[in-house]
């Protein structure tokens, strides 16, 4: 499959915007004119979901929805055999794409924290119910708020609170049921019941700082529909003050989650056991993308 | 059956038992942190598709295609497929 991949440029991208029919951005509409000539006889995922062999003027060669990587392997092969018998008019744009337009619709990028802090965040049930079984999403702190995981002046044994705006980031946005698929329901100030991480300094060695973490934090939804998650927390990392980063960090949360989601996938409500794992980022371009609720980040 | 062949038996038999019943308690601990931690985390297989050098969107992949006369492989979701979908 590599060997195909490379005749291709392979790229990955959220449709939820794109196959939107008032979005107007140039993606968009490229989008829109090879994915409405999609036909799918089984295995939808859904709207404009799948895979795409395409040309860069926007003439679909090849599409599949299936998470089959034979179908796969085969829709890829049917691309290329099309994308032979194109002619340059047909291959290409007319004019080269404006690589500044994306700068409308990107703009969530812009805030990766270079300086600060990106995590990457895993959920995962401890009963596995089903495949896809563990979703990933990412968490980002401004330099500032990472500094701020720690005392100002760390000694060993201090403890220090997290800010309260931080594990109420934590507790709303990541702390989430997102196990089996995007949740678009997250959880509002008012549903906070619990949320504090205590930071104790282990040890000071030169410039680097070991701290652990420790906390609880509580969200439920009231009304027709219960949802909430109840996790403890335990972490530890190194902070090296005078580069003013983390060169590692863990943080886990444990608990019982309840309730269904919007989207999420998750079809029994009964109380179960989710652990959610937050590790350092890495900085290749699929480890830089935003949180899916960065939005909400107030920044 | 000799004491010693009964022993490893039973620690053969109880270990993982009460390893188990550890994992399962519900309560995260100093104990069990590192098993869930590991239980959570992605396997290797399970990260293998983000060894293909994604485009993280589908308008740089039309930039590079259009300038290399590629076609273009895109796999699209609900949500980010290298993240939260």
């Amino acid at each position: 499959m590599q060997k195909l991949a490379a005749e291709f440029v392979v790229a990955a991208d959220a449709c939820d915007r794109m196959q939107k029919e008032s979005c107007q951005d140039a993606d968009a509409l490229l989008f829109r004119k090879f994915a409405s000539q999609r036909t799918v006889k089984k295995g939808n995922r859904g709207g404009a979901q799948g895979h795409y062999a395409v040309a860069p003027s926007g003439e679909l060669l090849a599409s599949s929805s299936s998470a089959n990587p034979q179908i796969l392997v085969e829709m890829m092969k049917a691309g290329l055999a099309k994308w032979a018998t194109l002619p340059r008019e047909k291959r290409l744009l007319p004019e080269a794409p404006d690589p500044t337009a994306a700068e409308s619709w990107r703009r969530a990028e812009k805030l990766y924290p270079k300086d600060g802090l990106a995590l990457r965040v895993v959920a995962r049930d401890r009963k596995r119910e089903r495949w896809p079984d563990s979703n990933l999403d990412f968490a980002w702190f401004r330099k500032d708020e990472a500094r701020s995981l720690l005392p100002a002046e760390p000694k060993k044994g201090d403890q220090h609170d997290v800010p309260q705006g931080l594990v109420h980031r934590l507790a709303q946005f990541h702390l989430v049921d997102n196990v089996h698929a995007l949740n678009y329901t997250t959880f509002p100030t008012k549903a906070i019941e619990k949320a504090r991480i205590t930071t104790t300094v282990v040890q000071v060695e030169g410039d680097l700082v070991s701290v652990s973490f420790e906390g609880e934090t509580r969200t439920s939804i009231e009304g027709s529909k219960k949802i909430g998650y109840a996790p403890k927390l335990l972490g530890r990392a190194k902070y090296n003050v005078k580069d003013q980063k983390f060169v590692s960090f863990e943080l886990v949360a444990v608990g019982m989650r309840w309730g269904l989601g919007n989207c999420n996938q998750r079809h029994n409500p009964d109380p179960a056991l989710m652990g959610i794992v937050f590790t350092i980022a890495g900085d290749s371009p699929a480890e830089r993308l935003p949180p899916a609720f960065v939005s909400r980040y107030s920044w | 059956m000799t004491f010693l062949r009964c022993s490893i038996l039973i620690l053969a038999f109880a270990l993982p038992a009460a390893a188990a019943d550890e994992f399962q308690e519900g309560k995260l601990t100093e104990a069990n942190y590192a098993k869930w931690r590991d239980h959570v985390l992605p396997r290797n297989w399970e990260l293998s598709y983000r060894k293909i050098p994604w485009r993280s969107s589908y308008w740089e992949a039309v930039i590079e295609a259009q300038e290399a006369d590629k076609p273009i492989l895109l796999w699209s979701m609900n949500g980010h497929p290298l993240c939260n979908t």
